[in-house]
């Protein structure tokens, strides 16, 4: 058979492979060495946003037109009675499935069985990454312990808390933020210091924070040292407040009770210093009950925003705004469904697969090697 | 009385185009904003392939065109009609090309050059499409590859990813 040459360039290739479903993406790794290096070098960073709903997981595709195409993704296993995301992080998710927990990536299709109960699903939560070990970690936190389990060694290590906190979450359903191998939530300290804590190194003056006021929880994976983050001055006493990954830092959302938001970003972790991203105006259009709570900024310096009723944080979301700071606009996108949805998580895919994965459907766990 | 360019082919067939739909190529924007397109512009594309790319472009500037006109009323059912038909029109269109192969591919390369982003996005898809589901050698094949891999380093691949390499 005559067959033409075709010298395709290279970026057409990339292209062309950022395009493919992951099992292909993957298989086309052994074609050639180059390919190899394009599947290895693929970054995804288009933000994508789920929906999890008591019984279903749906992705989100913001269309052109204004409108949201849901696709429903398959968990892996039989889903448990109320479905709950309670950590994301490099696109892999953890979801309790009664007794046992799952940590998976939903782009993939590949999972593995975590020995966390569903339980701790009632607690503060969160999925990081251990760049030290290699190792994902999942971590709850009480009022006054942490509980670290390590996926690799499939171990579990309690650290108590050197000061009690509680806390101050705006919605229901919300977790510990991932950013470059530590975990952030939203707290409120209490300023009751216990004395020194063997197994535990934190670094922070207390003295420096006044009694009962809010800031932001900080745990290093990699050192399994806690510290406390100041807020931005300019917030407060107690704000209404959560936090976003921004690029690899820690971005505040500050809620004010007009309806107006302010975006900070943390400058400088060592010095604390805090400068501010945009503010964004209350949208006109909006029901006095329902406020707009930023889910992701992307590549143009635009915030999506989802829309939510307060005092009913399990009210479901229905539509999304894209706050365009350059013109002060906001362009609406609709869900036609009926289908209720309690959270809304970021999270970018990738075709991460921590340890010894199963395929699908394969319900067996696998020794750790 | 719209403008017309006249473009020629690689192998000397002369198309005349309205400014509007050739527009799209920023390449040709940019050789008629230089003063570079007076007379014929000369592009590296065969008559074959030109014929595709001005199909695509005048099917996208008919897009746009209508959408300028549209005033909000019923403005989502419109969309919706218009956009049945757009599907319609892009599945005739894929299909054709993936029956000739060669013609795709020339139709990638023209697409890069001629800077075309939406094309280039939409091809790149219908590959992607094309090839999703194939097994290295398949690919190897398709796009001329030479497999570089040592045998050792091939099977280390295989093993390391077991689950993509299934059925």
């Amino acid at each position: 058979m005559k067959q033409k040459k075709h010298r395709i360039p290279n970026d057409i290739i990339f292209g062309m492979l950022s395009k493919l479903p992951a099992k292909s993406l993957v298989r086309f790794k052994s074609v050639c060495k180059l390919w190899r290096s394009f599947v290895t070098d693929l970054r995804y960073d288009s933000h994508v946003i789920i929906f999890s709903s008591s019984s279903s997981i749906q992705s989100v595709f913001f269309q052109e037109s204004g409108s949201i195409k849901l696709v429903p993704l398959e968990l892996p296993v039989k889903s448990p009675l109320f479905l709950k995301v309670v950590g994301a992080c490099d696109g892999l998710l953890c979801v309790p499935i009664s007794s046992q927990s799952i940590l998976w990536n939903p782009w993939t299709g590949r999972y593995k069985i975590l020995p966390i109960p569903e339980t701790w699903s009632f607690e503060q939560f969160g999925l990081g990454y251990d760049r030290s070990t290699n190792d994902y970690k999942t971590v709850r936190v009480k009022l006054q312990d942490i509980q670290i389990y390590s996926v690799n060694n499939n171990s579990l290590k309690t650290l108590p808390l050197p000061w009690l906190i509680d806390f101050e979450s705006v919605h229901w359903g919300t977790f510990g933020i991932s950013i470059n191998g530590a975990l952030h939530w939203p707290i409120v300290f209490f300023g009751n210091v216990k004395t020194t804590i063997k197994s535990f190194t934190w670094e922070f003056t207390p003295a420096t924070l006044e009694k009962q006021c809010s800031c932001i929880l900080r745990l290093d994976l990699t050192h399994q040292q806690c510290r406390l983050i100041h807020l931005p001055d300019d917030l407060g006493h107690q704000p209404k407040f959560e936090l976003l990954d921004f690029d690899g830092r820690i971005c505040v959302v500050h809620y004010h009770d007009e309806g107006h938001i302010d975006m900070w970003i943390m400058e400088n972790l060592e010095e604390q210093d805090w400068s501010k991203l945009m503010s964004i105006p209350r949208l006109e259009e909006l029901h006095s009950d329902d406020y707009l709570s930023p889910d992701f900024i992307n590549k143009n310096g635009e915030v999506m925003m989802n829309i939510r009723r307060k005092y009913r944080n399990r009210q479901r979301t229905n539509w999304f705004c894209l706050y365009k700071p350059k013109k002060k606009t906001f362009k609406r996108y609709e869900i036609e469904t009926s289908k209720r949805f309690y959270q809304v998580i970021t999270y970018a895919k990738s075709l991460i697969s921590p340890g010894q994965l199963l395929p699908r459907h394969e319900e067996r766990l696998v020794e750790a090697s | 009385m719209a403008i017309m360019y006249a473009l020629k082919s690689s192998d000397n067939e002369i198309f005349e185009v309205e400014q509007k739909v050739i527009e799209q190529s920023e390449t040709i924007k940019k050789m008629i904003e230089d003063g570079a397109a007076t007379g014929e512009i000369p592009l590296q594309v065969s008559s074959k392939t030109l014929a595709k790319v001005l199909e695509w472009c005048k099917q996208r500037q008919h897009k746009t065109v209508e959408n300028e006109n549209d005033d909000n009323k019923g403005k989502r059912k419109k969309e919706r009609d218009e956009d049945d038909d757009i599907k319609e029109w892009e599945n005739k269109f894929s299909d054709e090309l993936k029956a000739d192969k060669d013609v795709l591919f020339d139709l990638l390369l023209a697409s890069n050059y001629l800077d075309l982003p939406a094309l280039l996005s939409f091809l790149c898809q219908l590959v992607a499409d094309m090839v999703a589901g194939k097994m290295p050698e398949e690919i190897r094949r398709m796009f001329n590859i030479e497999n570089d891999f040592t045998p050792e380093e091939e099977k280390a691949i295989t093993a390391e990813h077991g689950w993509a390499f299934q059925p």
